[in-house]
């Protein structure tokens, strides 16, 4: 069984399909990638799985569940979150309270004692810091723990915002463009950093730009042209397909 | 060690006070300030720590004062029946309210809670036979601990005033509780980004709510008690005039700054009664000083402290600097002579 299938999903603005009748799978352990053209409907895809766009035909299954009209925040606290294009981290918040807030809602806790901070409470605000810390050493993030996120650069942003993701170790992350505006050495770490955490056993599902970069991380490939699937394999598959060099740089 | 001190120092002048103010007039002035820092507060739980700005909260309030000048003459029920029986039933309202209004985005939020409000006061103008309509009901009995014809019963000014002070009291720390902490870090996660919350497990919808009938379950509570104090309710409880006021208390105050909005609520109170003394031109004034208020402190009255502690922790740590570098400069022209 795919840890994330996608069916017959069909996604369109004013008339116009962003995305048609496509079919995919994620297998569990993975790491793919999601490539395409601007305007392929790239993200539009992302925002139907995690419902930030309801699609208009399709049936979108996780784990083997049908979560097509699932709340968003349900799918995060059953394992599926993700990052995006314009990377966003709560600009109030310490760097540690971004991870602590996202850590905190995987943990069973009531409301009433979350007001009366119950003993209970106390021990999960323990292990939440803890793991939070472990999350800010393994993105090297440790030295700006206390400051507040919207005071952080670009690039370390970016590496939050994955920390975020992964602090409360979901099953899949969906990542959308994880090396856009970021330098090199930055490109690198982030890398480095996915490999560490899919060999920990977290799945990826990547969309990105970086050619280099993708076919360097992603054990297979899919492409997108005008929201329907025109490829899909490995990396070198990829690179030679015919039908994918039309699509990007036209005959 | 000065900081140690102001909390004492606080205490003792807040409880001393009816000792050094003795005119009526003027303790009801502190009384009306403690009724309208409790009832920010409770606004600001919502509107300021979610940016849930609704337009009905005096509808809550007024409801609150609702219930207990219904039951309190009928029933002769103690006054802290009332005031849990005032914030369950508004908290039930709440809920009611809350669950097409949150369904909004945020302007048409603020529109469905605006006219959930107009239709309550409508209905407290015209069911005559429930509220006397504009008659208002106005045979509230005075506070009383036990039940009606006890004993114990409060009826002057300083009791009131000892009272609304307890009633901050207990709002406060309600106020702290539900604002800081895991549920506080969460509501601050939901005011930054609410679209972020929800990837990360956050219910986003479900803490507003939370939020929406705490606040409102205070403002019925406060209503209850001040029902009491004034002993007559009347439909303009649930007005807008209150609606502005306590838009203006919050705004200026400073969003999720609690002692901000404390001041602001107590000089907001003040300031119209010391106005007084030019009736003529009292609320062009009273217009000037609130425009004014708004130019200087954009972010309100906590945000002006926060950027004068900034200021002079600059100038102190540049004032160190300065004399770190005439004392190198003085030892190194000390050690000359010997050097040579």
């Amino acid at each position: 069984m795919a840890l994330l299938e996608i069916q017959n999903l069909t996604k369109s603005f004013y008339g116009i399909p962003a995305v048609d009748h496509l079919n995919l799978s994620i297998e569990r352990g993975e790491v793919t990638g999601l490539i395409g053209p601007n305007g392929s409907g790239k993200t539009t895809i992302f925002n139907c799985i995690t419902r930030h766009l309801e699609s208009d035909e399709g049936v979108i299954l996780f784990k083997g569940k049908d979560i097509t009209h699932t709340a968003p925040y349900r799918l995060a606290l059953s394992g599926l979150t993700r990052t995006f294009q314009t990377i966003r981290v709560f600009s109030e918040l310490t760097v540690l309270e971004n991870l602590l807030v996202a850590l905190q809602q995987h943990q069973e806790d009531s409301v009433i004692s979350r007001l009366l901070r119950s003993p209970s409470i106390r021990k999960f605000e323990r292990v939440a810091r803890e793991k939070a810390d472990e999350a800010l050493e393994f993105v090297e993030l440790t030295y700006v723990r206390d400051l507040k996120a919207g005071h952080l650069s670009y690039g370390q942003r970016k590496l939050l915002a994955l920390a975020s993701c992964f602090v409360f170790e979901p099953d899949i992350i969906l990542l959308d463009e994880p090396t856009a505006a970021v330098n090199p050495t930055m490109i690198n770490k982030i890398k480095e950093h996915i490999r560490i955490l899919n060999q920990k056993g977290i799945t990826f599902f990547i969309i990105e730009h970086n050619m280099e970069f993708i076919m360097d991380l992603a054990r297979r490939i899919i492409v997108l042209e005008q929201g329907q699937k025109i490829a899909e394999g490995e990396p070198r598959d990829i690179q030679t397909n015919e039908m994918v060099l039309e699509a990007y740089f036209g005959r | 060690m000065g900081k140690k001190l102001l909390l004492p120092l606080l205490v003792i002048i807040l409880l001393g006070m009816p000792l050094i103010v003795r005119l009526p007039y003027f303790l009801h002035i502190l009384i009306l300030s403690a009724m309208y820092v409790a009832y920010a507060l409770s606004y600001d739980i919502s509107a300021g720590h979610l940016g849930s700005v609704s337009l009905a909260h005096p509808a809550f309030f007024g409801t609150g004062a609702y219930v207990t000048g219904i039951l309190a003459p009928m029933f002769g029920t103690p006054f802290w029946a009332n005031f849990l029986l005032a914030a369950a039933l508004v908290m039930i309202l709440a809920f009611i309210m809350a669950q097409p209004a949150f369904r909004l985005a945020d302007i048409s939020f603020a529109i469905v809670t605006l006219g959930l409000a107009v239709s309550l006061q409508l209905v407290a103008q015209n069911w005559v036979e429930l509220t006397r309509g504009p008659m208002c009901i106005n045979n509230i009995p005075a506070v009383s601990l036990f039940s009606k014809g006890s004993s114990v019963l409060l009826s002057s000014l300083q009791g009131y005033y000892y009272l609304f002070l307890l009633v901050n009291i207990v709002v406060i720390v309600i106020y702290r509780l539900v604002t800081t902490g895991r549920i506080g870090r969460t509501f601050t996660a939901i005011r930054n980004d609410e679209i972020l919350s929800a990837t990360q497990g956050i219910n986003v919808l479900r803490y507003k709510q939370l939020a929406f009938l705490i606040g409102a379950a205070l403002a019925g509570g406060v209503g209850s008690i001040w029902a009491h104090y004034m002993t007559v309710v009347c439909p303009d409880y649930l007005g807008l005039s209150y609606t502005l006021n306590l838009l203006i208390i919050v705004f200026i105050g400073g969003v999720t700054n609690y002692r901000g909005i404390i001041v602001t609520a107590v000089v907001l109170t003040i300031v119209p009664e010391v106005l007084r003394v030019a009736p003529s031109i009292r609320l062009i004034l009273y217009g000037i000083l609130l425009f004014l208020a708004i130019v200087l402190m954009p972010e309100g009255l906590a945000g002006l402290v926060d950027s004068v502690r900034r200021r002079l922790r600059k100038s102190t740590s540049e004032l160190q600097s300065a004399a770190a570098e005439n004392q190198s400069a003085s030892d190194s022209n000390d050690a000359t002579p010997f050097s040579e």
